[in-house]
């Protein structure tokens, strides 16, 4: 028998085969192991095993670990400058100094931003994707229009923005709206629209009103859209607030990206960067809580073997 | 024979250019069970429809005890094909669905459930049921509102053959207890003879009755019987007359 177990002889296959049971060869097998090559013999027949799903733990750090451990490395050995890429710790300690006050102040005044333009852009997109997707007339009137400005880059209202509403909250919130507002539009009135007919009839059947019919069968059955909509529009609200406060502010966390930038402190920049991660990682992780409370009835595929 | 439960008069019904149903004038006796048969696009399933209510544009009327049927009733149940249950709502929200939300807790969902033979999974969810135990729910939702007329779509084509036995067994005794009358669409004849009292043949292009066949046989009865299998080629040549196999 070879010590080493990668090199695989025809006498030790059946020793060294577990990976490739599926390929023994009748040269692997030898008379005194005949009740094992037969086991193996039934396995090479059958499809291949399905690995159990295990859990893991941690899988996921790996790479961020790996990416930190470099970002610590790469300044303090010389390969960059530590002006242009401060390792995880400086950063660490721009936060700390900038202190609990001044970043509950920034985060305070985004998340506010992002509240609100949500909120706006969320419900009109509720109301006008609920008409085009419970009534016909509603989408002959309505949707090609929504259509034609869903077509246009959000960003390409910031100037008009300026100019109607001044520098002040109001441009950046409607920014937000209006980036928040079309993916839960297209999840409305598309999930209105792909409610099953059979299940429709059935509410039918048993008499329902329209009001009824819509409460009761239409918005349960179209929730899962719905809340896929709220959850992108809500990502996309993060990300139209960095960019209107990129363009004009004197709070917020875009605000410290231009200020990192315009006093050369990549360390702040990638402060604001985090900071904005661990947020928009926070409202996505509370969004898909309440899809896994609110569609726990759903039968559907999770990853594994189904 | 005393006035009919159900008095079917469709004089025309079309689909565009086609027309898919003519001249059937049919009636059935209150309690009684009538398969209708034919092959597929007969137009059978659009008169289950037409009765049901679920669709309304033909040429003709619908008499259920004398009064005509103008949309969908309470007295007329219907069951699918597929059990179409609510994924969202427990298997005693869809039994009682046509009662509101509130209809769950009606004592008839638990009783209904238990002649179905479901008791104890009124809170279960429609993804922890098995197909057949699915359409059990959809049967015990068919008859919450205690119609006088239950429809039924091919119901049990889509479960496994021992299952329908059991399903077709349990309507039966359903049927019976509750005196509820049963119009049946089914592919299967010997679903057909073993359930009805009468079986319906339909010709197609333009659908239309080929042959009304009793069944006069008592129920509860046995699937061997001898007379059961002379009935079944009764059927079968009746299909094979209108080319229907």
């Amino acid at each position: 028998m070879s010590a080493n177990p990668l090199m695989l002889s025809s006498g030790d296959a059946l020793q060294g085969s577990a990976p490739f049971s599926g390929r023994l060869t009748p040269s692997g097998q030898h008379a005194g192991e005949s009740v094992a090559s037969a086991a193996h013999a039934v396995q090479a027949d059958a499809p291949p095993p399905l690995r159990p799903v295990r859990s893991l733990p941690g899988v996921g750090l790996i790479i961020p670990l790996l990416v930190l451990a470099l970002g610590e490395m790469a300044p303090r050995l010389g390969w960059v400058s530590p002006n242009l890429l401060p390792p995880p710790s400086a950063v660490l300690q721009t936060l700390f100094d900038l202190g609990p006050l001044t970043l509950a102040t920034h985060v305070g005044a985004s998340a506010a931003r992002v509240a609100a333009g949500f909120a706006l852009g969320a419900a009109l997109a509720v109301g006008i994707g609920a008409l085009v997707g419970l009534s016909r007339l509603g989408e002959r009137l309505l949707a090609p229009s929504f259509q034609a400005l869903r077509a246009i880059p959000s960003l390409a209202w910031v100037p008009l923005l300026l100019l109607w509403l001044g520098i002040d909250e109001a441009p950046k919130i409607v920014l937000i709206a209006i980036g928040a507002f079309f993916p839960v539009y297209m999840g409305v009135s598309s999930g209105f629209r792909d409610v099953d007919r059979k299940l429709v009839e059935v509410a039918r059947m048993a008499r329902l009103s329209p009001l009824a019919l819509a409460r009761r069968v239409l918005l349960p059955a179209a929730l899962p859209a719905v809340l896929t909509g709220l959850r992108n529009g809500l990502s996309l609200a993060w990300m139209f607030m960095v960019a209107a406060e990129l363009i004009a502010a004197s709070r917020g966390l875009g605000y410290l990206l231009t200020d990192g930038r315009e006093t050369s402190r990549a360390d702040i920049v990638l402060a604001a960067i985090l900071l904005l991660a661990l947020l928009g990682k926070l409202t996505d992780s509370a969004m898909q809580w309440l899809e896994r409370r609110l569609l726990s009835w759903r039968d559907t595929f999770d990853g594994g073997h189904a | 024979m005393s006035a009919p439960l159900l008095d079917i008069e469709v004089r025309a019904k079309t689909f565009g250019a086609a027309t898919v149903l003519q001249n059937i004038a049919l009636s059935m006796a209150a309690g009684e069970i009538v398969s209708l048969v034919g092959a597929s696009g007969c137009g059978k399933s659009t008169l289950l429809r037409i009765v049901a209510g679920l669709e309304t544009q033909y040429q003709g009327r619908i008499l259920l005890g004398g009064q005509p049927l103008t949309g969908l009733s309470r007295d007329v149940g219907f069951i699918f094909q597929e059990p179409r249950l609510f994924p969202w709502l427990t298997v005693a929200q869809n039994v009682a669905f046509s009662a509101g939300p509130q209809g769950a807790f009606d004592p008839r969902v638990a009783q209904l459930l238990a002649e179905v033979g479901l008791a104890g999974l009124a809170d279960a969810l429609p993804k922890q049921l098995s197909g057949g135990q699915a359409q059990r729910v959809a049967i015990a939702r068919g008859l919450f509102d205690q119609p006088r007329l239950l429809l039924l779509d091919e119901p049990f084509s889509a479960v496994d053959a021992f299952t329908r036995m059991h399903l077709q067994d349990m309507l039966l005794a359903i049927a019976q207890r509750h005196g509820t009358t049963l119009l049946l669409v089914t592919h299967d004849i010997d679903e057909a003879v073993y359930l009805a009292d009468r079986v319906w043949v339909f010709d197609s292009k333009p659908g239309r009755l080929s042959a009304d066949i009793a069944v006069s046989l008592p129920q509860p009865r046995q699937r061997d019987a001898q007379a059961l299998a002379q009935c079944r080629a009764d059927v079968l040549h009746a299909l094979q007359a209108v080319h229907a196999i």
